[in-house]
């Protein structure tokens, strides 16, 4: 089943700035990552943002992920939390201000899509002279939908941030402190 | 994973091994399941290749690439490669070592053609047959030429400054097969002992 147009996407400053770190370490060549997290009816929370990994490609109009790399790192991140994470979709940089999708974009944004029966995220990052971010939502027939998005941390609900074993953590700590 | 400059690689030896074989040489395209939506541990991500394709940007380009081939080397073919690079391949004859001896080429545009930020612009002439990197093992060393990415061996067929790449005039495959064959000329000529290392290594030809 579809969710109905627009989605809301919220994106945690972490994961926000997983982007900004990656766009602006490997500027000017192209990079990416994917985008996990959790949905809630037409709410998108983007809670973790894979980064591509260490055998990538990366050049000024190609990249390609380390596949091995963000399937094995996705699925450590997704398991930490109490309600698993999810694929939500995927970002990367266009050089100059192209911000559209190519023919071989379009061919891994549908891969995506296959993966998931309310849709996808992509998101294409610019740097024409500033950091631009357009977050697309589409389905299979890869009809494009740009899709505002927030950065913030107040806005997502604290039961799609709570870690599998975030008591344990606490149970020591109080452990050692009253030793 | 699959590395962009092995992408070129794999195509020339798929279309080796077809010229071996006497086969029509086309290369297909591999299509790929991927399982339902999951989460947590059970989450799969698909194999992703993102890129800017020239010939998107400027389709009216591409047309004019395609006359320039039609009208100076009709036989070649127009391809493309899984990471979506279209190339061009072909037969070119020389008449140097022997009176009828074939070179197989690849020609591979990079996805910001045209470009000359680097030595050779932003065509790519490889050699399938013969194979470069077989007689450069041979031979020790080949002068003059350059490497890709994946350190594979591609023809030096221009200085950066001999590619044409602004928005009114480019140079096209048609000129870069050209340059190869003058290469290829000099190659053969100095396996004949007729031009030097130190000739061919410098831009006298």
């Amino acid at each position: 089943m579809m969710v109905e147009n627009p989605i809301e996407v919220v994106f945690h400053p972490d994961a926000f700035h997983t982007i900004l770190t990656e766009t602006f370490h490997k500027h000017p060549a192209e990079t990416g990552g994917i985008l996990l997290g959790s949905t809630e009816g037409p709410k998108w929370y983007v809670i973790e943002v894979i980064e591509p990994g260490p055998g990538s490609i990366f050049r000024t109009q190609y990249f390609e992920y380390d596949h091995a790399f963000v399937n094995y790192l996705g699925r450590a991140r997704a398991r930490r939390y109490n309600i698993p994470l999810k694929v939500l979709g995927l970002w990367h940089r266009h050089p100059g201000s192209f911000d559209r999708f190519s023919l071989t974009d379009d061919e891994t944004n549908l891969k995506f899509a296959e993966l998931s029966d309310i849709g996808m995220l992509s998101g294409l990052v610019n740097i024409d002279p500033d950091f631009r971010f357009t977050l697309y939502y589409f389905d299979e027939r890869l009809i494009y939908t740009k899709t505002a998005y927030k950065v913030s941390l107040e806005e997502i609900p604290e039961k799609f941030l709570q870690k599998k074993y975030e008591e344990m953590i606490f149970r020591n700590h109080t452990h050692h402190e009253t030793l | 994973m699959t590395q962009s400059g092995d992408a070129a690689e794999q195509a020339r030896k798929r279309l080796a091994e077809r010229l071996k074989k006497g086969d029509k040489v086309t290369i297909k395209k591999d299509g790929e399941v991927n399982p339902d939506g999951r989460s947590g541990d059970d989450i799969e991500i698909p194999p992703g290749k993102l890129a800017y394709q020239w010939y998107e940007h400027d389709p009216e380009l591409l047309e004019l690439e395609k006359s320039a081939m039609r009208r100076f080397f009709p036989r070649f073919k127009l391809d493309k490669l899984d990471d979506g690079r279209f190339f061009w391949h072909g037969s070119i004859k020389t008449r140097v070592l022997s009176p009828d001896n074939d070179w197989y080429l690849q020609v591979v545009y990079q996805n910001n053609h045209p470009d000359n930020s680097s030595f050779g612009g932003s065509i790519r002439v490889y050699s399938i047959d013969p194979d470069l990197e077989e007689l450069f093992e041979e031979l020790g060393s080949i002068p003059h030429i350059l490497r890709d990415e994946g350190n594979h061996i591609y023809i030096c067929t221009a200085r950066q400054n001999d590619f044409l790449a602004t928005p009114q005039e480019s140079t096209s495959a048609a000129s870069a097969i050209a340059w190869a064959v003058k290469w290829i000329t000099v190659f053969e000529l100095w396996l004949d002992g007729k031009v030097t290392t130190e000739e061919f290594q410098s831009h006298t030809f």
